[in-house]
């Protein structure tokens, strides 16, 4: 038997007694065999960790989509606990908090790997990062990325997302501010540009933007800068 | 254990997803009501609770670690969501005592656990880098515990055979990026 198909039967567990026995004793012996086991380990945990954040995000995505559906049955009493809790929440946050300018974020899908302005691995791996959800990594790499390469516009405007998206209002302002017309994600950042704006606690200039956005029909996110406009005022 | 008990967790073993949609669906509402009621917690901070939950559900029946079980799922699941609340809250009373007494003193079982868990989330990210098919089969041979022959007729292989090598092909790649991205890491 191939010793790659080895490992992995004996680390699924896949050998009979004695070819078990007889593996344990040559990883004890031989230091090479002993560090090939231990990668293949650390592979499967790390497809494992790949996995598990994976499916952690398809449920919380899943989760957004069961509040529009007709669900399980739920006792009065649930019902009733229910109905009090959200109606005093929703008194506590309408009375206590003004509207979130992050409800108003857009979805980015993250551009394939081909289209990468910047061919480079990093990227690469940042952009995947990016997709998973993970903007405090991916943001990380994008900065750096930028610092060798400060006009590139796709790393510019991903970098800024990443920067809003962690709550990092300023840096992602000045990010979104030096995307100039011509590039393909003018539009979207100028939108982002308004958010961040408003986040950053200056309404005057995003509903500036978000009107000079509304008023363009043509512009993809003239709608959604409408509702913002409602929210704002 | 019930019959519906093995069966949820035969399902589990064998690679469905959608069983563990279909608990979170059954049971998210029960459980963000009970941890409202019972441990003062935000109803996003309940759904992620239940959200790690079914996670934790996943990873202990892959570990084997729910193959005796007595209990229905739904009390297994509320029981990792209790815990998970408990350690939290835990965890926050010591770490702010950890904070009031700081120690400046090397833990090595600490630095190993932190380069252990480095390395996981470099193997991760270079996984996750890879591009089709090779991601599909190991998730499928690794993840998943399909055997060659289901892995082949997944992905539309002619036979086990030919995705027994391509396996073998995407695994040297992923073990030769993760030695190489090693080295870059101590050269650093």
């Amino acid at each position: 038997m191939e010793e790659s198909e080895l490992i992995d039967k004996f680390l699924r567990g896949e050998l009979d007694t004695e070819q078990d026995e007889n593996l344990t004793k040559q990883i004890q012996a031989n230091n090479e065999l002993k560090r090939k086991v231990a990668l293949r380990k650390l592979v499967i945990e790390g497809i494992n960790l790949a996995y598990t954040e994976k499916l952690k995000q398809d449920l919380i995505e899943f989760d957004k989509t069961l509040d529009g559906k007709n669900r399980v049955q739920f006792s009065w009493k649930t019902a009733a606990v229910f109905a009090f809790f959200i109606t005093a929440s929703s008194i506590a946050y309408f009375v206590t908090r003004p509207t979130d300018p992050y409800n108003f974020d857009i979805a980015e899908p993250g551009i394939p790997n081909s289209m990468g302005a910047v061919n480079d691995i990093e990227f690469i791996n940042a952009m995947n990062e990016f997709k998973a959800g993970d903007f405090v990594t991916s943001g990380q790499v994008f900065k750096t990325l930028l610092k060798t390469d400060h006009a590139n516009d796709t790393l510019l405007y991903f970098s800024g997302l990443c920067d809003l998206r962690n709550r990092e209002v300023k840096p992602a302002i000045e990010k979104f501010q030096q995307i100039n017309v011509q590039s393909a994600f003018s539009i979207k950042a100028t939108y982002r540009l308004a958010i961040a704006y408003w986040a950053d606690g200056d309404t005057k200039k995003a509903i500036e933007l978000l009107e000079k956005i509304k008023s363009d029909k043509n512009n993809p996110f003239s709608e959604q800068a409408e509702k913002a406009l409602q929210a704002i005022n | 254990m019930s019959l519906e008990t093995s069966a949820i967790i035969e399902a589990i073993k064998a690679g469905s997803e959608k069983i563990l949609f279909q608990l979170y669906e059954t049971y998210r509402d029960e459980f963000v009501s009970w941890a409202i009621r019972n441990h003062q917690v935000s109803i996003e901070e309940a759904k992620d609770v239940f959200q790690e939950s079914v996670v934790a559900l996943y990873k202990n029946v892959k570990a084997g670690k729910a193959d005796t079980l007595e209990s229905t799922v739904k009390t297994y699941l509320f029981g990792i969501g209790k815990n998970i609340i408990l350690n939290a809250l835990k965890r926050k009373s010591v770490e702010v005592r950890a904070y009031e007494n700081v120690n400046h003193e090397h833990d090595n079982g600490i630095n190993d656990h932190y380069d252990q868990e480095h390395l996981i989330n470099l193997v991760k990210r270079l996984y996750r880098a890879m591009g089709s098919p090779c991601k599909e089969i190991l998730e499928l041979f690794y993840e998943k515990g399909y055997d060659m022959e289901s892995v082949a007729s997944h992905i539309g292989y002619k036979n086990a055979d030919v995705a027994k090598k391509k396996k073998y092909e995407c695994l040297k790649s992923l073990e030769e990026r993760i030695n190489m991205s090693r080295l870059k890491d101590i050269l650093n």
